[in-house]
């Protein structure tokens, strides 16, 4: 009941279909951020459909790593902030969120590039676009319509499904797509590992993680509606992976073809108008725009309360700025550094993207060794620890991951 | 057993690192501290791991020296003796304590243990209180000495004394038990309590709930954020959500119902009593802008031949709710709706006077259908405590109270979000 506001009907029956709308969803769309647009048409554009399918072992690795989250979540009714500060002891706690920050920060500012570079192509300069948008996102947030706000952009996040409509404008070869699947030509440089790695590290993102098994217990969810949670988290990997398949299929049957190469996805968008005609390349941005806002607002209040979460401060955006100043700085803080390093003239924002994406993919094995010892414990999750398949997929997952991010940070450093 | 001279106080994650030197020669680190869960809680025994096997060592076998300025070793007399089991009335320190969280009863809020403070007597090792602050964190990561440095007289430690904490033991089966002083938690104010158990996890918050008695139970549910209310009520099984909902007035089940998944909120409202779900389900028909949606059903009506004296006799007989006797409703030989006397007024009016004397000149009321932002400002030009809510027949169905008003007005206006 909200007094004195009278709401259009429209608008109750969309926020009740919201309501029964699943976590699993949910975080499959903010997946698609402006970093994942990004790395998906890189690799479509730098190699056209001979990376899709990595978008199969994506898929598995994501169901595999959310069902846990939801299990857990459910399980013990704990946040894995939570779980990892009680069971990982503080040293370890530290170094896990100290990697999330940076990582955040990192994220953020690629969020307000891909606001930069999606408003660009309507004409809109960088200086007005981005710190428009941030100041917007901070009242959004500070001043507490954020839980409405991220129903709104749940709504628009279906436009992603837009890209669905950029890659047929495009006119892709179903015929080479198929044959790429297929047979995928595997190569072994260090420019195509490091861009397998990206593509990964990007589907099955950290922040993930946290932000999965939290909106699990917060919707309320029991072990009776395990069925119902197990299928609406695999819709949400599908949303994820079916959304990216699109995006590389259109880079690839455009941009590839024609042998241009893109750094940013606002690239690829200016780059489709030629080809694949004007609307084609609106989609593209309007899909882009939208993805950035709705990431920008959601991972700095998430990074941020998951720290405080772990270290015992008080969070929430029900707090005031005065119950919570720890929160508020941190989210204040993340903020306004992404968005100070977007608006620097010249700065190497790829170069700082790079970084960041190296970093997650350090933070990605750690993790996920946390979760699966986490999720093996009898004491936290009695009869609900791993089966032999999930088991399976996280350690072999875990290892290659571990492997693929060494070799990466190796070549990055001494390369 | 360890003689210290006079009372000596450290820290668990001091206790921690100290190496344990066995008769054998061998050091080892502790691996678990053993606590008696009583008021003051003593260190029982510490368990490590030898060749494989854990032992147990009671803390009375075992020397604690200083060396050297804040440092100590810690000596046994034996090998200790195999432990094969927990034991369940005690509290492991490092497991069920540091880094979980708690309750500072004092402070009525959900804190993080950063570390456990421990005094060193003649009569033993007790626990006195943890600490809270972040400068344990820094304390644990061995840089405490240099933020000190840093920051001159700002890392301090935020002690919570053991009285004033309510920890939570796991016990088999995901259940949890309350540690000690169980009692203290019901002296909180509910919505203190509702506070409390929002920010706690699921497990928890079920032992918290099933502590108290059901009214208590009701009175902190009844305090909580919607979104709380419906997470608890749909964890808690269709038979004992009913019992619950059936105490609360209907005006609020209404609210909690209309948020549950459509298959539970039916089946709650069928286990439910007939005449407490009619009244439910009556309220569900109208929409969320409309002042049914807000009214309260129950109010206190009597007829307008009734003395004032009568009125408040029956009151202080059946003591209603002070939020549903800010004012009673006079309905005339047709039970239509005749004045509205406010609580003050009948107080201060002569106990002989009846009721159709009594009351405002001029009878405010307000259509079940009508949009709330009507009923609002009646409430503020007329500045009434209750207005009465009238149907379509003009027959009395509810009534909207300055405290539905406000509390409506308090969460439109305030934040109510999570992260």
């Amino acid at each position: 009941m909200t007094l004195g506001i009278k709401k259009a009907r429209w608008f109750q029956t969309l926020l009740l279909f919201l309501a029964v709308l699943g976590p699993g969803i949910v975080t499959g769309s903010v997946d698609n951020d402006a970093g994942g647009i990004t790395t998906y048409s890189v690799a479509g554009a730098q190699y056209g459909y001979h990376l899709l399918w990595t978008l199969f072992p994506a898929f598995i690795v994501l169901l595999v790593v959310q069902e846990m989250n939801a299990r857990m979540g459910i399980v013990t009714g704990k946040g894995l902030a939570d779980l990892i500060r009680e069971n990982a002891g503080v040293k370890l706690t530290l170094l896990i969120f100290s990697g999330m920050l940076v990582v955040d920060i990192g994220n953020t500012m690629t969020e307000f590039a891909g606001v930069a570079g999606s408003l660009d192509i309507f004409g809109v300069s960088k200086y007005v676009s981005v710190p428009l948008t941030a100041v917007a996102v901070w009242f959004l947030v500070v001043k507490g319509t954020y839980k409405i706000a991220e129903r709104i952009f749940l709504i628009f996040s279906a436009f992603l499904l837009t890209y669905v409509v950029s890659a047929i404008l495009a006119k892709p070869d179903w015929g080479a797509v198929g044959t790429a699947i297929v047979h995928p030509d595997i190569q072994a440089d260090s420019a195509y590992i490091s861009m397998v790695i990206g593509l990964i590290g990007t589907t099955v993102a950290p922040w993930m993680q946290f932000y999965m098994q939290s909106s699990v217990i917060e919707k309320g969810l029991k072990l009776e509606d395990w069925k119902l949670t197990l299928a609406d988290v695999a819709v949400g990997c599908l949303l994820t992976v079916v959304v990216a398949f699109f995006i590389m299929v259109a880079c690839a049957s455009t941009l590839h073809a024609h042998g241009i190469q893109i750094e940013k996805a606002s690239d690829a968008a200016r780059a489709l108008a030629p080809l694949a005609g004007e609307a084609a390349s609106f989609v593209f941005a309007g899909g882009l725009f939208v993805a950035s806002v709705f990431a920008a607002t959601i991972l700095p209040v998430t990074t941020s309360f998951y720290i405080c979460e772990a270290f015992g401060f008080e969070a929430g955006i029900d707090k005031t700025l005065r119950q919570a100043p720890q929160f508020y700085g941190l989210f204040t803080s993340i903020l306004v550094i992404g968005v100070a390093i977007v608006l620097i003239p010249g700065i190497p924002l790829i170069r700082i993207s790079l970084i960041s994406q190296v970093i997650n993919g350090l933070l990605l094995p750690i993790i996920l060794v946390c979760m699966m010892l986490l999720v093996n414990d009898k004491e936290i999750m009695g009869k609900y620890v791993n089966g032999r398949f999930s088991n399976t997929v996280g350690w072999v997952t875990v290892g290659t991951l571990a492997i693929l991010s060494l070799f990466l940070v190796g070549t990055t450093i001494f390369g | 057993m360890p003689q210290p001279t006079g009372t000596r106080s450290f820290f668990l994650s001091y206790l921690l690192e100290t190496p344990l030197l066995l008769p054998s020669g061998a050091k080892v680190k502790l691996r678990e501290v053993w606590a008696t869960s009583d008021e003051t809680p003593r260190i029982a025994f510490v368990t490590i791991k030898l060749k494989g096997e854990t032992r147990r060592l009671l803390w009375d076998d075992l020397d604690l020296t200083k060396i050297d300025s804040g440092k100590y070793t810690l000596t046994a007399r034996s090998e200790g003796t195999l432990s094969l089991q927990s034991t369940d009335d005690l509290v492991q320190l490092r497991k069920h304590l540091m880094d979980r969280q708690i309750v500072d009863l004092d402070g009525a809020k959900v804190v993080r243990v950063n570390d456990v403070r421990l005094a060193h007597v003649r009569e033993g090792l007790f626990l006195v209180a943890v600490d809270v602050s972040f400068t344990a964190i820094l304390r644990r990561l061995g840089m405490e000495l240099l933020a000190r440095k840093l920051f001159v007289g700002k890392v301090l430690p935020r002690y919570i004394p053991w009285s004033e904490v309510q920890a939570f033991v796991p016990s088999t089966g995901g259940a949890v038990r309350l540690a000690s002083s169980a009692d203290r938690l019901k002296t909180l104010h509910p919505s203190e309590l509702a506070d409390i158990i929002e920010n706690l996890d699921v497990a928890t918050q079920a032992a918290i709930l099933d502590a108290l008695d059901q009214d208590s139970m009701v009175d902190v549910i009844e305090e909580m954020e919607p979104e709380a209310q419906v997470t608890i009520l749909s964890r808690m099984g269709v038979e004992k959500a009913a019992d619950v909902l059936e105490q609360m007035d209907a005006d609020e089940v209404a609210d909690i119902i209309e948020d549950l998944p459509a298959q539970q909120a039916e089946d709650i409202l069928q286990e439910m009593e007939g005449v407490a779900s009619a009244e439910v389900r009556e309220l569900l028909e109208y929409e969320d802008d409309q002042v049914g949606s807000l009214m309260s059903t129950e109010y206190l009506s009597f007829p307008d031949s009734t003395t004032a004296g009568e009125v408040l006799d029956t009151l202080r007989r059946e003591r209603p709710d002070q939020e549903h006797a800010l004012a009673v409703f006079a309905l005339d030989s047709r039970q239509h709706l005749s004045t509205v006397v406010p609580l003050p007024e009948l107080v201060m009016s002569d106990p002989e006077s009846v009721l159709s004397d009594l009351g405002m000149e001029r009878l405010v009321w307000v259509r079940d259908d009508a949009p709330i932002s009507q009923v609002v400002e009646i409430l503020g030009r007329y500045r009434s405590l209750a207005v009465p809510v009238l149907d379509e027949n003009d027959h009395l169905v509810g009534a909207v109270t300055v405290d539905d008003v406000l509390d409506d007005l308090l969460k439109a206006g305030g934040k109510r979000l999570r992260g």
